[in-house]
């Protein structure tokens, strides 16, 4: 269940991250519409949102906000990395850790 | 006024985090480090390394248990698990050296009749007070270093049980302590010098909230090859993406030093009496929640007295019966038969209240306490009271469920060892008072001592981020006016640079060099534990030195990679003196393993770093 909480924290960082002009262009080749925008915003918030409550559903309240944090922090600074050096692979990238995760919920 | 006061606020965050930025940096460095205290402890002490966990691990803590309660009141056995291999038994006998305590007590007492009655009188008393409550807190201070000297820890081999005898090394105490109390000062002005760069770090981090207009729009951008908008950035990244990290770590670091920087309302409710203060506090802690379980309590007694019964009426019928039938031989069957009753009474009895521990009873706990942790137990604590015959184990999880399970106040169950029964079972907070619950939480979180190791690590990176925010914003400030000094030399610029050379890579060659001291020095040496502190200095200040003395681009480079190639020394160090065969290299702890990948990465970003400053100064960005 950690992995995919993980993953939701990935996916909705990298939604968010969409919604700017600087990263969509890299990633969409064009800025968002306000749609877009807004679809990606609520998008990324429910993933943020069903992430926190996995973490504490799954080990308590103050132990599942302490971690939420955590990988808050890693995992932002990860899709950083993966905007300064490898761009185009972000969402290559997305799906590996999508099957990643899936493949150490089912172990 | 919105940019004048955006600038002002600039000028308050680039000051506050400069002047306190180099103590500071070697708090969080010591501070993070501090998050594995144990676990250097352990790389320091190799005469553990040997120790491996198996399947006879539990049969020997077992043993040790049985052992160790034999002689002493209260035994605590830690067994391996993520942070140390080895078993670790403490052992005192509380009830002795209480009593001790308060026969000391009892004769400081001995004095206030012993007083004059006039006019000079009160003052006396009052000196005569104070005397003694000096006396009192000198020998609560004495006991309480007798208690902790008396009981140093015992560590077992976890597969053969034999005992092993570390060196002497102050380990990753050292740095722990130097985070917050440095060293070799008054405790108090460390403390306080400590708590305003704490301060000083809490108002960068708000002003630098208030400065950086683009904290959602630039928080995932990191150009690393854009000059001084590079350094900007990771200062920024890791500052924003950390956040609530820095946040909790600086205001909780703050409420470490409540009771030093803000003594005001103790004051005005204790006085000088601190230890009044203290007991006041444990006891407000340790306040039970009404939900915590207590049983069998009544039971227990019933049992004792439905005995005493028996053994009552039985005895009544053996002198009857020997007043009525003198002489016959039934008299003597009756008699021998009410024997064998009285015995097997007896026999129940003794092993009642037998205050001696067996593997059973121990299994039997552990069993028990696996229902409410399945597959967490860990360390357990045997408590034994001749007084009032009891015998408990208190037993721990192995990975506490919640975070206010702190020092004062852990998660644990409380068992009758006589009968396995649950007396009760603690999952702080205990109490429903806000104010020490909230304080708590915010304690425990900096030091994480609730964390698996999963979350260590996870707050072990975060200290990275911490790290790394505070040595590129000690850089920005220089890379900032780098064009202003080549046009006019300033002195304050000069100072600034070698310092953050002397501090920023100094540490890690000081950090390596008490690593490498640890290994060196003899053991038999008797200051050794202070030699490798001395090492740490020594090697530090020479890093300062040779900043000063060298080109500022030179010195960056060689000071780098002389770190890298003293980590890279590390593994190789410790092979050489530790190895006792080749198969050492896999077949020991994973802890062990972690330290030398460990002293491999950090080599290898220190050589990152300096092939970045090597490139950057033949490009001219360096001089």
């Amino acid at each position: 269940m950690i992995s995919i909480a993980l993953y939701l924290i990935y996916l909705g960082l990298f939604l968010f991250s969409l919604i700017l002009k600087k990263h969509s262009k890299e990633v969409l080749s064009k800025e968002p519409h306000s749609f877009l925008k807004n679809t990606l915003w609520f998008l990324g918030s429910i993933s943020l949102i069903g992430s926190l409550v996995l973490f504490i559903k799954t080990i308590g309240l103050s132990l599942g906000l302490t971690y939420w944090f955590g990988f808050l922090a890693l995992i932002t600074i990860f899709i950083a990395l993966i905007y300064t050096y490898k761009p185009k692979f972000i969402f290559k990238i997305s799906i590996i850790l999508l099957v990643l995760s899936l493949i150490l919920i089912l172990l | 006024m919105e940019k004048g006061f955006r600038q002002s606020m600039r000028w308050v965050h680039t000051y506050s985090g400069l002047i306190v930025g180099w103590l500071l940096f070697a708090i969080f460095v010591t501070g993070t480090s501090s998050y594995y205290k144990k676990e250097i402890t352990l790389w320091m002490q190799p005469e553990l390394h040997k120790s491996i966990q198996s399947k006879k691990t539990l049969d020997v803590a077992m043993d040790k248990a049985i052992e160790f309660s034999n002689k002493s009141d209260t035994v605590s056995i830690y067994l391996p698990d993520t942070r140390s291999n080895a078993i670790r038994v403490m052992a005192r006998n509380e009830n002795s050296s209480s009593k001790k305590a308060q026969s000391g007590d009892s004769h400081g007492h001995s004095h206030d009749h012993s007083h004059d009655h006039g006019e000079g009188a009160k003052n006396k008393e009052k000196s005569l007070e104070k005397n003694q409550k000096e006396n009192l807190q000198k020998k609560e201070k004495s006991n309480k270093k007798k208690r902790r000297m008396r009981t140093p820890p015992k560590y077992f081999d976890a597969t053969t049980g034999e005992q092993i005898k570390p060196r002497a090394t102050a380990g990753g105490n050292f740095l722990y302590r130097f985070h917050f109390e440095l060293y070799n000062m008054p405790r108090g002005l460390a403390r306080w010098i400590v708590g305003i760069a704490t301060m000083f770090m809490f108002v960068a981090i708000i002003t630098g909230v208030i400065i950086h207009r683009r904290i959602f729009k630039d928080i995932f951008t990191f150009r690393p090859k854009a000059g001084p908008r590079g350094w900007m950035d990771a200062h920024i990244l890791p500052a924003v993406a950390a956040l609530p990290f820095f946040i909790m770590i600086t205001y909780s670091g703050l409420l470490f030093f409540n009771s030093t920087m803000m003594p005001w309302a103790i004051k005005a409710y204790y006085g000088d009496d601190r230890i009044a203060y203290k007991q006041a506090f444990m006891k407000a802690t340790s306040a039970e929640k009404p939900s915590t379980i207590i049983q069998n309590k009544v039971e227990v007694v019933d049992e004792k007295a439905k005995n005493t019964n028996i053994e009552r009426i039985i005895n009544n019928n053996t002198n009857r019966y020997i007043n009525k039938y003198d002489n016959s031989k039934n008299a003597h069957r009756i008699l021998n038969s009410n024997a064998n009753k009285q015995i097997a009474i007896i026999k129940k009895k003794t092993q009642e209240e037998s205050l001696d521990l067996t593997k059973e009873q121990i299994l039997a706990v552990l069993k028990k306490a696996n229902g409410i942790w399945p597959n967490n137990v860990g360390n357990f604590k045997i408590k034994k009271d001749e007084a009032k015959k009891t015998l408990q184990m208190e037993v721990y999880p192995k990975e506490e469920t919640t975070i206010f399970s702190f020092k004062w106040n852990k998660e644990y169950a409380l068992y009758d060892a006589k009968n396995a029964r649950l007396i009760k079972k603690e999952v702080p907070p205990l109490n429903g008072n806000l104010v020490i619950n909230t304080s708590t939480a915010f304690m425990s979180l900096h030091m994480a001592l609730f964390a698996d190791s999963t979350l260590r690590f996870i707050f072990f990176i975060c200290g990275i981020m911490g790290i790394i925010l505070i040595g590129t914003g000690l850089i920005l400030w220089t890379k900032k006016r780098e064009y202003k000094n080549e046009q006019k030399k300033s002195i304050g610029f000069f100072i600034v640079e070698k310092l953050n050379i002397g501090t920023i890579v100094g540490i890690f060659i000081a950090i390596a060099v008490y690593f490498i001291a640890n290994r060196l020095i003899p053991m038999d040496e008797v200051l050794r534990k202070s030699f490798e502190i001395n090492a740490f200095f020594i090697a530090w200040a020479l890093a300062y030195i040779y900043a000063f003395i060298r080109n500022s681009a030179k010195a960056w480079i060689e000071q780098l990679v002389f770190a890298a190639i003293l980590f890279m020394l590390l593994p190789i160090l410790n092979a050489i003196t530790t190895f006792e065969s080749f198969s050492q290299i896999y077949n020991r702890d994973m802890i062990l393993i972690y330290f030398d990948i460990f002293f491999v990465s950090i080599a290898s970003a220190l050589l990152l770093c300096a092939y970045i400053a090597n490139k950057k100064s033949k490009k001219g960005e360096i001089k």
